[in-house]
């Protein structure tokens, strides 16, 4: 067990290097730099031996691969520097919109969960109803709609038409529902289906066979035995939705003015902020890998045959 | 697979009561509280919510403009609603020889902390700012600078009569530096004090009670950012914002309808132009400049493409600027323009195509997406020019900037710009016509402009520059070194709550001390 995490930070940092190195190569592959935005070419008198002279300063002359090494001696002493446009660290620009980002993936899971596990489990054991039918109906309108537009359409019913809750902004609990139900209304349509399929799958185990001829309730059977196995590929998932979620949901913050990461990298992007940009990459790679660590050693509490690696193998 | 309904039911009835629960606590929680803000607000304070399109990360007057616009600091001089320069926290200026300048810096005015402002406390804050920003460095030209009581002495690195124009520039907005959270909670000497702040997304602001000019009539006041041009629209209609910026055109309609909202359009600083590549071999040629310009049908394009949201343009600057060429903007004429280019020796073949020496007249157009009306424009200028047998191939490019100083494969270009944005004609034509200029992708050479930049860049007294910047676009109109083509318009939602406030051509003053609501 502790040989496996250990071996997993040691991916990490191969993961986040590989990450960062070619992140940086597509960055310098993209035209444009941000010397305009630095010196607001467009608001302000600016001449082209200006533009040179701040090229120069920052080192954006230098051949790519001296940029990075730069770049990388610094991160290795845990120094992200600072934003080329904001002069902000980089680190307390990722901070600042890190919680409103967690907060937002919660609520996003929250939602999410409290749709999913009822709709999947009902498909499940209503298998070929009524009501697998309704779920499937609702499961592919809820994963066709486009999150702008649902996004868009619940604002217009909740803020403009019944005037119930704020259509942006953050601060309250209030605040975070639009937002959560956006993101959480199309991910749930997925992991019902996702849920069902691995229900079917473990109704017709053995084990399930032997827990009713012992004469188990249907209940207990569902949710003791059932549900276990049948959550696994749903938890598969969860840990690459999690990374997603933390990366930032662009559209969602956009539409209601949620101050998470996503928004403060594409912005980065088109001003092309390297130093954000890179920081975020090390950021949410690092978040991605976590998230599917715990999401592995979750599979052995789920399901006590998975073993990792040799020397857990009995 | 069979199932006792029994436990089925069971589930059911969990499951229904988790959710109605889950339902029932954010309901009733988000009833009663949305009721008593609205009735506490009517009651106790009076406040106004400004709606913005564009994000900010942080509060930092010398990087960002929003500590301006929201009333929380404000500039040395600033433009009034007929966008000349007027004395703000200076109450006069003068020149006392080529690089010596003497600002006088009002008095009774205190920072939020209740500091006095002095000379001092200005001299530090523009230094700071030169710290910071690279654009001041390039803009301001400052040498050097001495406080003395209220009296500011800038000493400028050249002679440099725009000066007072640039200190209108939002980021050289005054603040107190030695304060701990310049970027979060900036002390300024405005009508407004930052309460709270979130990045990109609100700043709540509460009333200065000491406020040189005269406290706001209202106690609180929000400004709230969102870049989803739809979703503001809504929030004007839900009447969660009163004034909205940058309403998208197509909700106007049903705005309009609302008996309690209002819409102003008023024109901009900003102008959509053609640039041309001086370097290509047909555009140098003058005619096929003019025809281009002629080819272009700027009524449609303010009626139809802006939905009659911006007016045609004649020359760079805004007709309410004193030195702009006035307000008949150029004919389109497409007869006139095949003329001219018969002239320049093109003849129609039988294909109905302009050719010159065995060769079709075909010139390759750049725009890009980001200002959607663009590549709309490109269009309807390629279909006029196809009509008169000239083809124009468009290309739409990402990044439009390095595109045009990094690629040579271009004729003309579509563009935007913010020809005047402090009050001052100077800047527009030393950035997009002298050699050295960043703005000037088109290698645009001209003697008679050059000479006339020249001595508009040593001229100090108003009314002369006034007149050489005249001179300037005179030329620029009749060489038609760029083809300008609109103003776009500014498009305001506003509550009828909202009492002794109008948008300005130059999106700098929103959250200003006269402003009240009913």
């Amino acid at each position: 067990m502790q040989r496996l995490i250990l071996s997993r930070l040691g991916q990490l940092a191969t993961v986040l290097f590989m990450l960062s190195l070619f992140t940086f190569m597509l960055m310098k592959l993209a035209p444009g730099d941000p010397v305009r935005s630095i010196l607001r070419a467009d608001e302000v008198l600016v001449t082209k031996s200006d533009e040179e002279a701040v090229r120069k300063e920052l080192g954006l002359d230098q051949p790519w691969a001296v940029q990075y090494s730069h770049w990388l001696w610094r991160v290795i002493q845990l120094d992200l520097g600072v934003s080329y446009v904001s002069g902000r660290p980089v680190l307390d620009e990722l901070l600042d919109r890190l919680l409103p980002t967690v907060y937002l993936a919660l609520g996003g899971l929250l939602v999410m969960i409290v749709i999913a596990l009822p709709l999947g489990t009902l498909a499940a054991v209503f298998h070929h109803r009524l009501l697998d039918h309704v779920s499937r109906m609702l499961a592919f309108i809820g994963a066709s709609l486009p999150q702008f537009w649902l996004g868009l359409l619940l604002v217009y019913i909740f803020a403009y038409q019944l005037k119930l809750l704020p259509s942006m902004g953050e601060g309250s609990f209030k605040h975070i529902i639009l937002p959560s139900v956006t993101l959480g209304l199309g991910m749930a349509a997925v992991y019902a289906r996702l849920l069902r399929a691995g229900l079917l799958e473990s109704f017709s185990q053995d084990y399930i066979r032997a827990a009713r001829s012992r004469g188990l309730p249907e209940w207990q059977i569902l949710m003791g035995h059932a549900m276990r196995a049948g959550l696994l590929p749903v938890i598969t998932m969860l840990g690459m939705s999690l990374g997603h979620l933390l990366g930032g949901a662009v559209v969602v913050e956009t539409l209601f003015s949620w101050p998470g990461l996503g928004k403060l990298v594409v912005d980065a992007v088109f001003k092309r902020d390297y130093p954000i940009i890179q920081g975020y990459i090390l950021f949410t790679g690092l978040f991605v890998v976590m998230a599917n660590l715990v999401i592995d050693l979750s599979y052995r509490w789920l399901d006590p045959r998975i073993r990792f690696g040799k020397d857990e193998k009995q | 697979m069979t199932v006792s309904s029994r436990s089925i039911l069971n589930f059911l009835a969990i499951s229904l009561a988790l959710l109605l629960l889950l339902a029932a606590c954010s309901s009733s929680e988000t009833h009663s509280s949305s009721e008593t803000e609205t009735s506490a607000q009517s009651e106790r304070e009076k406040t106004v919510t400004i709606m913005y399109s564009f994000p900010s990360s942080s509060l930092d007057p010398h990087q960002e403009w929003v500590t301006l616009r929201a009333g929380i600091t404000e500039t040395l001089v600033r433009l009034n609603e007929k966008l000349e320069l007027e004395p703000w926290l200076a109450t006069e200026w003068a020149q006392q020889d080529e690089l010596t300048w003497v600002f006088t810096i009002r008095e009774g005015v205190t920072f939020h902390d209740g500091t006095p402002l002095t000379a001092e406390e200005v001299k530090a804050s523009l230094e700071r700012g030169l710290e910071v920003n690279p654009s001041l460095q390039t803009t301001l030209k400052i040498d050097s600078l001495e406080a003395d009581g209220q009296k500011l002495m800038i000493k400028t690195t050249e002679p440099y009569p725009a000066l007072p124009s640039e200190l209108v520039n939002p980021n050289t907005s005054i603040v107190k530096v030695d304060t701990t959270d310049l970027d979060r909670a900036p002390v300024g000497t405005g009508p407004f004090k930052v309460e709270s702040f979130a990045p990109d997304v609100e700043i709540g602001l509460v009333r200065f009670d000491e406020y040189w000019a005269g406290p706001s009539p209202l106690e609180k006041a929000k400004f709230v950012i969102n870049s989803d041009a739809n979703v503001r629209a809504l929030a004007l209609q839900s009447h969660e914002a009163d004034i909205v910026y940058h309403l998208p055109v197509e909700s106007l309609e049903v705005i309009e309808q609302q008996e309690e909202l209002t819409v102003q359009s008023v024109s901009s600083l900003r102008a959509h132009f053609l640039i041309f590549n001086h370097e290509q071999p047909h555009m140098q040629n003058e005619k096929v400049r003019q025809a281009i310009d002629l080819l272009i049908d700027r009524g449609t394009i303010s009626h139809q493409v802006m939905q009659g949201h911006a007016t045609p343009a004649n020359g760079p600057f805004h007709p309410d600027f004193p030195f702009s060429a006035g307000e008949t903007a150029p004919a389109f004429d497409p007869e006139q323009a095949r003329a001219l280019l018969e002239a320049a020796g093109w003849e129609l073949d039988d294909t109905g195509q302009l050719v010159k020496e065995g060769k079709p007249l075909s010139l390759n157009l750049l725009t890009y997406q980001s200002r959607p009306e663009l590549p709309l424009i490109a269009q309807l200028l390629q279909a006029e020019a196809a009509k008169i047998g000239m083809t124009i191939n468009i290309q739409s490019v990402d990044n439009i900037d390095t595109y045009l100083h990094e690629h040579h494969d271009w004729d003309l270009a579509t563009y935007s710009s913010l020809t005047a944005p402090r009050g001052d004609g100077g800047y527009f034509l030393n950035v997009a016509y002298t050699a050295e200029g960043a703005l000037n992708a088109g290698g645009i050479e001209d003697t008679a402009l050059s000479e006339i930049i020249a001595q508009l860049n040593q001229t100090s007294d108003p009314e002369q520059r006034h007149r050489l910047t005249q001179e300037a676009v005179q030329i620029i109109q009749d060489k038609t070194l760029h083809a300008f083509i609109i103003y776009p318009h500014i498009v305001v939602g506003i509550n009828n709550r909202v009492l002794n406030w109008s948008p300005g051509a130059e999106e700098y003053y929103m959250l200003t001390h006269q402003l009240d609501v009913r």
